[in-house]
């Protein structure tokens, strides 16, 4: 009779913790369940946050390999009532829980960003590991752009910002909770990927996304997805050369079989957009994203273009590979300024040139010529003097400084913070070195 | 072999390093974070030393303790002073476990049943209160041998994965918040810590070993290092953010890119500590129906444990409008009195008496005065002749514990 007793507890000890430990009571219908992928966020004329949701329909067939989607809107005064309205008008309880991307409308980063953002930061109904990417125009036609790479857009970007290692590194990443770190720090600076979508002419409806060529040079001018990518920055672009037709942080859309949609879109996220106290304040175009990428992530792998090599009488273009960067930024204060040291070492490896003669020059164990390495010095030397030249006219400290002030040397932190750009002294020191 | 009721020092080194760290992972480090910034760590370390200097004490004062805390009590205080201190001590558990069982049931229904919230999902909590409550010590003693596997294996793995998004830079520079907020941080945390004051329950409860107090000690401190490596790597994640993040336990790990790519399997960790924590968080009950038990005993061994839990589970359900004052209220004020039960009262006892009464002066009992009447219960007073033999009075007679 015991040893029932025993087993009775025993099993309601294992019931109550299936009870426990399970979300057996949570379960929903997962007909009457949105699976939201992407979000995105408008201002409308009338002042209401309008929130557009990129829904997943789940189906349960194998016949169609495509996944299939939807797009619903939900306005409301504000964030988290636009969102439930999307629940209000589909029937569909929207869940958040697989949501990855928030694309925010550039009108609404005319305002304080925070204020749309702290709705996802806060809540326990959405992971704050979702990718946030400010929208070139208004946020809502991201989503809605079709492309050959997925039928759901959300999962596009998502493969152009989230790259796999190999790929080049010309795309910051922010989730929300690194740009709320950044928002409520005492910087007030966050940085965010801008995208925007390139339409390309009807005749040219090949898909050049991907491995079209690189247009990730440092120093080369524009791509020409750039029109109006700078904003406020006050930044522009050094020395000349050619720019690519497409690049490694570009997808391409053209030949959709399944779609109506004869033009085809190209999103390009290369263009880094700044925000000081919430509003958009700046960019960086693609070469300064990738000059901080240099500065900040993992860069091995990335390819720098080289272009205006002066040889003898001729110029040529090369693309050099980084197998290794070791970036340095060292700040330190005394009584009368703030010295920035910016030391970066670039070991590289030929990877193309578009000389005549290239001879043997492709091999791994090839020396790079003397000009390419002057050339390629001072392409970084620009670039790095432009970052902080904008961070200097945005106010925006992306690359940090403050902080290594704020933390190693907090006594000079409240006499330098309001003007701590303008008592700067820049010191940048690049030194690029291939096989010897 | 010992007689089963007592514990061994190993058990009692393994229910600190499973109860200590996990009540303090839920609110906790969001509050402190909000008092005291990136000097949190600080503040958990001042607790963490007021705690172990405690156990320090006690333990050392009572090398040869001849009695428990009841049989201590008991004596100091009479038969009838000494019932209403017990009362008050059991009252002071239940203040003591009202918070974090509140904010386990928050996590649980917040995190875990996004689209129906409802308290009722956290019932069972509070019938396997009841189950553990009606058991005796040394099943707490075998609990803490189960425990202490997946307390390890969740807190290393969650750690693990909050690593590559550490920036501990964050958590510079050091003091910058000021003594005034590391203290007042510290002393909202009270009801949190104060988990020295289980210790007096094992007080002449478990067989000592040549370094028994050194294995409990040193329990006590991987314990609370744990508490402060989570305080560190919580801010180091969040920085600026980490007053905000309510549920710490949750949040720190998920921005790992393996999670990022594989999916949330960082809940297995969470279990695995959720797991522990349920027991943590039962424990102040367990202990608060030990002391009335013992003030005011019962036949029906089962009853405080009912009412206790319902008591709790119905408090919760009729305060949760005013959660947001009671926390003001026991992080303010009530400071004073889990500093008082939980520190004080323990180190004074322990200082002025080692838990050691003359024999000549040794209050006995009497047959109503015995808590339990099942066998192989301890009852009013455990005592050790020279280190060998345990010997128990019960209702008068002595019965003695062998041991191998």
């Amino acid at each position: 009779m015991k040893f029932k007793k025993t087993k009775f507890i025993a099993l309601c000890l294992v019931a109550v913790f299936v009870f426990f430990f399970s979300n057996d009571f949570g379960i929903i219908d997962i007909e009457k369940t949105a699976i939201i992928t992407a979000v995105a966020i408008d201002i409308t004329d009338n002042g209401e946050y309008e929130v557009t949701a990129q829904i997943a329909v789940p189906e349960a067939t194998d016949a169609n390999t495509e996944n299939k989607k939807a797009q619903i809107s939900g306005t409301g005064s504000t964030v988290a009532s636009a969102v439930k309205n999307i629940g209000d008008i589909s029937g569909w309880f929207p869940s958040l829980s697989f949501c990855n991307i928030i694309i925010v409308g550039n009108k609404v980063a005319q305002d304080n960003v925070i204020k749309v953002l702290d709705y996802f930061s806060n809540t326990l109904r959405m992971q704050d590991s979702a990718l946030v990417i400010l929208s070139e125009k208004d946020a809502k036609s991201v989503l809605t752009t079709s492309t050959p790479l997925d039928n759901i857009s959300s999962f596009a970007l998502q493969k152009i910002i989230y790259k796999n290692p190999g790929f080049d590194n010309d795309i910051t990443h922010t989730d929300i909770k690194t740009f709320c770190v950044g928002y409520y720090s005492y910087t007030k600076s966050a940085i965010m990927p801008m995208v925007k979508i390139i339409k390309e002419t009807e005749d040219n409806d090949s898909v050049n996304g991907g491995g079209g060529g690189t247009n990730s040079g440092l120093g080369s001018g524009s791509a020409s997805s750039e029109s109006g990518a700078s904003s406020g920055g006050g930044s522009s672009s050094s020395g000349g050369g050619s720019s690519g037709d497409s690049s490694s942080g570009a997808s391409g859309s053209g030949n959709e079989s399944s779609n109506s949609n004869k033009g085809s879109t190209l999103f390009d996220a290369r263009t880094t957009a700044l925000f000081y106290d919430g509003k958009l304040v700046g960019s960086l175009l693609p070469h300064q994203t990738l000059a901080y990428n240099m500065l900040k992530s993992s860069f091995a792998g990335t390819t720098i273009e080289v272009t205006g090599v002066k040889q003898g009488l001729k110029t040529a273009n090369y693309l050099l590979t980084a197998i290794r960067t070791t970036p340095k930024i060292k700040v330190f204060a005394d009584e009368n300024s703030v010295n920035l040291d910016l030391s970066v070492n670039v070991y590289c490896r030929l990877a193309d040139e578009n000389t005549k003669e290239s001879g043997n020059k492709y091999l791994n164990s090839s020396t790079l010529p003397y000009e390419v390495i002057e050339r390629a010095e001072e392409q970084l030397t620009d670039a790095f003097s432009e970052l902080i030249e904008i961070s200097k006219q945005t106010g925006c400290d992306f690359l940090e400084l403050k902080k290594q002030i704020y933390r190693h040397q907090h006594k000079y932190y409240a006499k330098y913070k309001d003007e701590f750009f303008n008592a700067l002294n820049v010191s940048v020191n690049v030194k690029v070195s291939g096989q010897k | 072999m010992l007689r089963t009721q007592t514990l061994y020092d190993r058990q009692i080194a393994l229910f600190f390093l499973s109860v200590v760290p996990f009540t303090k992972f839920f609110t906790l480090p969001s509050l402190t974070a909000g008092i005291s910034g990136n000097d949190m760590w600080i503040s958990a370390i001042l607790n963490l030393v007021l705690d172990i200097v405690t156990v320090l004490i006690v333990l050392s004062a009572c090398k040869k303790s001849n009695v428990d805390f009841f049989g201590l009590i008991e004596n100091i205080f009479g038969k009838v002073g000494g019932k209403i201190v017990l009362i008050l001590y059991a009252i002071f558990f239940l203040l003591k476990g009202f918070i974090p069982i509140c904010e386990q049931k928050d996590y649980v229904v917040l995190t875990m049943y996004l689209a129906l919230p409802k308290i009722a999902m956290f019932l069972p909590f509070f019938v396997l209160a009841v189950y553990l409550c009606c058991k005796r010590l040394r099943v707490i003693g075998r609990l803490s041998d189960v425990l202490f596997i997946p307390t390890v294996i969740g807190f290393v793995l969650l750690m693990a994965l909050t690593i590559p998004n550490l920036e501990m830079g964050a958590l510079l520079p050091i003091g910058l918040s000021g003594a005034k907020n590391i203290f007042k941080a510290s002393y909202s945390s009270l009801n949190w810590y104060g988990d020295c004051v289980y210790l007096l329950f094992f007080i002449g409860r478990f067989k000592r070993e040549k370094r028994s107090n050194l294995k409990i000690i040193i329990a006590y401190i991987v314990a609370g290092l744990m508490v402060v490596v989570f305080s560190l790597f919580f801010y180091a994640t969040f920085s600026s953010l980490a007053f905000r993040k309510k549920f710490a336990l949750t949040e720190i790990s998920k921005y790992t890119t393996v999670i990022n790519n594989i999916g949330r399997f960082d809940f297995i960790a969470i279990f695995l500590i959720l797991f522990s924590s349920a027991f943590a968080t039962i424990m102040p009950i367990y202990f608060a129906c030990m002391l009335l038990q013992r003030a005011l005993p019962l036949k029906k061994h089962y009853i405080y444990p009912l009412i206790l839990s319902l008591l709790i589970m119905i408090l919760m359900f009729g305060l949760n409008e005013y959660f947001a004052s009671l926390e003001s209220f026991f992080t303010g004020i009530a400071g004073i009195i889990f500093l008082i039960f939980s520190n004080l009262l323990p180190i004074v006892l322990a200082l002025s008496t080692g838990f050691r009464v003359p024999n000549n002066k040794r209050y006995r009992g009497d047959k109503d005065n015995s808590i339990r009447k099942r066998d192989g219960e301890i009852n009013d007073n455990v005592g050790v002749d020279n280190g060998e033999n345990f010997s128990i009075v019960k209702g008068g007679k002595q019965n003695e514990i062998q041991k191998d």
